[in-house]
């Protein structure tokens, strides 16, 4: 007869496994699938993340006025709506010019100001004066 | 859920409830594009979406007529039976839990997690694992990500072989488990019943031996089956399943074939021949079955689910007849209800869409 | 009967004057087209040729074909001494769906039946346990629709 009491008195010496988040921060992989945007130094604006998301949580967006790029002749850039996402990241691996910049950011619980998939992808184009 | 009427502490009749979570899935894959049902399906059961999104993505490539390669289908079962681990691990801690056995159901929970760990490294995500598209996988592994996921197989192995004595020797567990809720051979095929349910009763079915799909072909597994038919015969089934999967993703991680596993999804075709396939996959809960059609279009004509939750738990209101009342929740766990998988109706509902954005809090915040 | 001779057996053999028509579906399953009077009597002679615990109904499954004027019912049936799943196909009028229950023969048709029923309209003659509103919710069954038809709408 196999006894549990071996077991839990090898545990109860043991420290806790719990991971105190967020005083600690998980580990976790460096490909793991978390937040993603849009470089705008390279995205063309042909809207094949926007037609192929499974969850409609990319829109397109007029660029703001004062700027003009040469590859995208449209001037759209897409905008994504974290609380709809499901992270399949099927706008990454379907763009013709690889224009997704993928991060492992998992923690978006947080204030919505901080979520804003357009001000991320607008921070890459890097103005000056700005 | 189950509505069972008893006479004093002894069950005469129980009927079977559903319909409090269906989602319309099966229309849903009839409204979208064949790509976008590859993450659709997936969604259908959180534990079980390897093998949804395996046997879907399947059929739409004997419909469409290619072939993945080789190093892609071992990558394929690698990921499913890394699923099966983890899935029958934490079908046997619910069981431990309902018995009143908390200790044990925190200690498997707690080793369950090297496993998804196994499965993050894999393929990007520890629940859902969007790693199948038609035409092979969508992420490939070097040598030092095959080192870290044969390490975590090593730590699993020992506790998994602990695990599965213990259900076998403990009073606790088998004085609860042992000759309740008998199924005799007859009853398990006039009834469907699939997966561990009747390979715990005597019948050797099991749909990787039979089929021979993706790499199974070229790994060697034993069928396990057992003849008592009771619950711990059909929780034992399950521990040397595990094992045996196990021994299985060894193997593959030694033996990988060299080639492309990556399929590029900017080249695959938009349409959907006309044509139609059956497909079946051995999820951890028994047979899975798609049967698809395409019409010509980038759309499928019919989509139609059959999960093995859906025959296991509705078709067998029988078995719980002259058992006592504490015995039910026994019976039922030991068929491992997985019930997004048994409940996939259509919600539907009327009136206006309204969307709220992310932007339209911030902007409610500031104005 | 020995274990050699079930196997070697072909369903062709066992329910070939029913047959109306062969087809495939891949990968590799063999269809049996068959009038819709004569479902009960080849699943019985299936499950007297091969004995009780070796064959199983796995799934049914409905299909809409609008444009033909007709509703296909497929039954796919798993014989496991030979490793094979056959289908057997019957087309039904789509303006009266009505086809005889298997549910006396085979009590585990009794999940894919009442799924049939309450999403298509199938009506299975015989099958005294069919009720709406077994999967789908009270709204969309109070309108009298069956969300699953192509011209379903609500």
């Amino acid at each position: 007869m196999v006894s549990l009491w071996r077991e839990i008195l090898k545990n109860v010496f043991k420290k806790p496994v719990t991971i105190e988040f967020p005083k600690v921060e998980t580990p976790i992989e460096k490909d793991f699938r978390g937040l993603q945007y849009a470089d705008l130094n390279k995205c063309t604006g042909c809207s094949l993340c926007a037609l192929e998301c499974p969850s409609k949580a990319i829109e397109m967006e007029k660029l703001p006025e004062d700027v003009k790029l040469k590859h995208n002749p449209r001037g759209l850039y897409p905008v994504i709506n974290y609380p709809s996402c499901v992270f399949c990241y099927r706008c990454v691996t379907i763009c013709p010019v690889n224009a997704y910049i993928t991060t492992n950011e998992y923690r978006m619980a947080t204030e919505a100001e901080k979520l804003l998939s357009d001000a991320l992808s607008l921070k890459t184009l890097k103005r000056e004066g700005l | 859920m189950l509505k069972v009427y008893a006479d004093g502490e002894e069950v005469v009749k129980v009927e079977i409830n559903t319909g409090y979570n269906h989602r319309g899935v099966e229309k849903l894959l009839e409204m979208n594009s064949f790509y976008k049902g590859v993450f659709i399906s997936a969604r259908i059961c959180g534990i079980c979406n390897t093998v949804h999104a395996d046997v879907y993505v399947r059929g739409v490539e004997h419909v469409l007529g290619i072939e993945p390669g080789p190093r892609a289908k071992y990558l394929r079962v690698l990921a499913m039976e890394l699923e099966r681990i983890h899935s029958h691990m934490i079908i046997n801690a619910i069981m431990a839990e309902i018995l009143g056995f908390d200790t044990l159901f925190m200690l498997m929970m707690r080793d369950r997690e090297y496993v998804m760990k196994a499965k993050e490294v894999l393929t990007g995500g520890r629940v859902i694992a969007d790693y199948f598209m038609p035409g092979g996988v969508r992420r490939d592994i070097d040598d030092t990500k095959r080192e870290r996921i044969l390490d975590l197989l090593k730590k699993v192995k020992p506790r998994l072989e602990y695990y599965r004595k213990l259900f076998e020797t403990d009073p606790t567990i088998t004085n609860r488990l042992s000759d309740v809720g008998v199924l005799k051979p007859r009853d398990i095929t006039l009834h469907s019943l699939v997966g561990p349910v009747a390979r715990g009763s005597g019948i050797k079915t099991d749909v990787r031996m039979e089929d021979k799909y993706d790499a199974y072909d070229e790994i060697d597994f034993n069928v396990i089956v057992r003849t008592e038919g009771d619950s711990l015969a059909r929780m034992l089934v399950r521990w040397d399943e595990a094992l045996e999967s196990l021994k299985m993703c060894e193997y593959i991680l030694t033996h990988l074939p060299q080639g492309q596993a990556v399929v590029d999804e900017r080249k695959l075709p938009r349409v959907l021949p006309p044509g139609e396939a059956f497909t079946r996959v051995e999820a951890p809960r028994g047979e899975l079955t798609y049967y698809i059609i395409g019409g010509g279009r980038d759309r499928p004509y019919r989509v139609k689910v059959r999960t093995p939750s859906f025959n296991n738990i509705i078709n067998s209101g029988f078995s719980y007849l002259r058992y006592s009342i504490a015995d039910v929740p026994v019976i039922l766990v030991s068929y491992d209800p997985c019930i997004s998988c048994m409940e996939r109706a259509v919600l539907i509902k009327d009136g206006e869409k309204k969307y709220v954005r992310l932007k339209d809090i911030v902007s409610m915040k500031r104005g | 009967m020995t274990e050699a001779r079930v196997e070697e057996l072909d369903p062709k053999n066992v329910i070939g004057d029913l047959v109306v028509k062969e087809e495939f579906a891949r990968p590799n399953r063999r269809v049996f087209t068959i009038d819709k009077s004569s479902i009960r009597e080849a699943v019985s002679r299936l499950i007297k040729a091969y004995g009780e615990t070796s064959v199983y109904v796995s799934t049914i499954a409905g299909v809409d074909r609008i444009e033909q004027g007709v509703m296909e019912l497929n039954y796919f049936i798993s014989i496991l001494p030979r490793k094979e799943v056959i289908v057997l196909r019957t087309q039904v009028p789509r303006t009266q769906p009505a086809v005889d229950t298997l549910i006396d023969i085979v009590p585990g048709a009794f999940a894919g039946e009442s799924e049939t029923f309450d999403l298509l309209g199938v009506q299975f003659n015989g099958n005294k346990l069919l009720k709406r509103g077994f999967f789908v919710p009270e709204d969309v069954t109070s309108k009298g629709v069956y969300p699953l038809r192509k011209d379903a709408k609500w």
